[in-house]
């Protein structure tokens, strides 16, 4: 049993000569909701996209459940779950063989009741046999997030996933992480924009800055940030103008 | 007379060249078609005669199909006008009912009115070149007994309900309902990334470029050629298209399919298996029709066979070598992983 969900350790990334991340080091431990924060360009993404197998890193080691993604691929991805962006679902395909594919990767025989009921709650089992190419932009991030639960992750990994949620929809999907990461010691990542889902939600929070980790919120300092009613927004800022990006 | 003079408005207010063109072109094509059923009357009299004789020996059937016609069509647009009558600015007008029912009825019988100006055109200059060529009244009855058809039709479609109108359809997403019991749980399985390639094949398909692809090869028949052949040959290379469209198919869904699937725990043979096996089978359907194609053109049994199998070597390679440039494209960006 691995103490933590996720250990980056001394990562580097880059697209060609251009370095997107530098040293970045977190340790997720689980029922942990984490937030990735930081402005436009600054590595979010790529840091998602190396925890996930997508892209190769410069250097540094990922362990996903104690597995070292290089080295146990197989078992690392199987503890992974991650939301794709909805132009990636595949647009032939109908809802149900989405569904069917992820669980015949993962190796399960059917789809988790959990994740079915949270379809259910989500409004999304009428468009089941629908073909994703005719799905909306919100019933396909949907889809992208209910199948990144397929197979009871351990680390679940979600790219600006709220985006084009309807409000219902977005209160359900964070009370069903929420069960999850209590429930069946998931850790969870999320990178996104919203402050006030981090305010609210998050155990652990961090800012990225020009590839480099500037400032980490624990949890007792993120309920401090929610009682005296400061808030992420002026944290975020104070943290901005002391560490502008380029300086 | 609001209502009817509403829809008179309505067309009056129309543009004007398109006006006279509802109003002439009729007239026009009436009159060519008076006169082509002249000539055609003129140069084959008892060939015409037959014609006319077997459609009066049909005359039930002709006003039967007339009748349901001419029913169906008052009765669409009378639920029509009815959903749109609580909303029309007649409305509001104060109208007692008997004339606002005659009215909104004359509105609503416009398709009938139209099927007999259609029978009329069709019949009356039929019958007029008829009777100056052949002196025969056959037409005339037959015109008689469709307009009959379409009478009958326009009132029996006052006896049928009006469609029900639904106030938000069954699916709608703003609509809270409980799960269907009946939906099936989805069940672990890859053979679904077997169809995509097939599907892609389809979906590339477009008419247009159908009909870009087929113009040439028309055009390119030589004069004289039979119709069979030129069916054959179409038939041909529809098939040769098809592995065509497969093979990039196959390559542009294993691209797509790695980057979706990347994040899972599936090997790249596992995936190669599912996605290749289906696009293989499929090609050696289309390389087997074109074999048999071949064949029918003339060609002898085992020249027909070899050409077969050479699309279906040729289609394979490029398949599977195309796929493995994808993996490696793929696996070279994850690091050596898929």
């Amino acid at each position: 049993m691995a103490d933590f969900n996720l250990e980056v350790r001394n990562l580097g990334a880059a697209y060609g000569r251009h370095v997107v991340l530098k040293d970045v080091s977190l340790r997720l431990p689980a029922g942990e909701w984490f937030a990735l924060m930081g402005p436009n360009g600054c590595g979010k993404s790529t840091l998602l996209d190396c925890i996930v197998g997508k892209l190769a890193p410069l250097s540094g080691q990922i362990r996903i459940a104690g597995h070292p993604l290089l080295t146990d691929s197989a078992n690392a991805r199987r503890a992974l779950g991650y939301a794709c962006a909805p132009d990636r679902l595949p647009p032939l395909l109908t809802a149900r063989q989405c569904f069917e594919v992820h669980a015949g990767a993962k190796g399960q025989p059917t789809i988790d009741d959990t994740v079915m009921a949270l379809a259910d709650e989500l409004k999304f089992l009428p468009y089941l046999e629908s073909f994703v190419d005719t799905l909306s932009l919100g019933t396909r991030q949907k889809l992208a997030v209910l199948l990144c639960l397929v197979g009871d992750p351990k680390l679940i990994v979600l790219d600006e996933a709220f985006n084009g949620l309807d409000p219902a929809s977005s209160l359900a999907l964070k009370r069903h992480l929420q069960w999850r990461l209590k429930n069946r010691g998931a850790t969870l990542i999320l990178a996104t924009h919203a402050l006030d889902i981090v305010e609210r939600y998050a155990d652990h929070g961090a800012l990225l800055l020009d590839g480099v980790l500037a400032r980490e919120w624990t949890k007792s300092e993120i309920e401090e940030l929610r009682r005296n009613g400061r808030g992420f927004e002026a944290a975020l800022v104070d943290d901005g103008d002391a560490n502008p990006p380029g300086s | 007379m609001p209502v009817l003079l509403t829809a008179y408005l309505v067309w009056r207010n129309r543009d004007p060249q398109r006006r006279r063109i509802e109003i002439f072109l009729p007239l026009a094509l009436f009159f060519a078609w008076v006169a082509a059923a002249s000539l055609y009357v003129r140069a084959d009299r008892a060939a015409v005669a037959s014609t006319l004789e077997w459609f009066h020996r049909h005359d039930l059937f002709w006003s039967t199909i007339t009748a349901i016609v001419s029913a169906v069509l008052v009765s669409r647009r009378r639920a029509l006008i009815r959903s749109e009558a609580p909303r029309a600015w007649t409305a509001v007008l104060p109208m007692d009912r008997a004339r606002a029912r005659w009215q909104a009825m004359a509105v609503e019988s416009v398709p009938a009115v139209a099927l007999l100006g259609m029978l009329a055109f069709i019949f009356g200059g039929l019958s007029a070149a008829v009777f100056l060529e052949a002196r025969t009244s056959a037409p005339l009855i037959t015109w008689a007994s469709t307009t009959c058809g379409a009478l009958i039709g326009a009132a029996l479609s006052y006896l049928l309900r009006p469609p029900r109108q639904a106030e938000v359809y069954e699916d709608s997403r703003y609509v809270p309902r409980r799960r269907r019991a009946e939906t099936p749980i989805p069940i672990g399985s890859l053979s679904a990334l077997g169809s995509w390639p097939l599907r892609q094949m389809f979906a590339s398909a477009k008419p247009r470029t159908l009909a870009r692809v087929l113009v040439p090869i028309l055009l390119a028949v030589p004069l004289g050629s039979q119709a069979a052949d030129v069916m054959v040959t179409i038939g041909l290379l529809t098939a040769l298209g098809a592995v065509a469209a497969l093979v990039a198919a196959v390559i542009s869904v294993s691209a797509r399919a790695l980057r979706w699937l990347n994040p899972l725990p599936l090997e790249p043979a596992q995936l190669a298996r599912r996605m290749l096996v289906p696009a293989l089978a499929s090609m050696l359907v289309a390389t087997a029709i074109e074999s048999w194609l071949i064949w029918v053109l003339g060609s002898p049994v085992m020249r027909s066979i070899a050409a077969g199998v050479l699309t279906l070597t040729v289609g394979a390679i490029l398949t599977v070598f195309g796929f493995l440039i994808v993996l490696r494209a793929n696996s070279s960006a994850a690091g050596g992983r898929l």
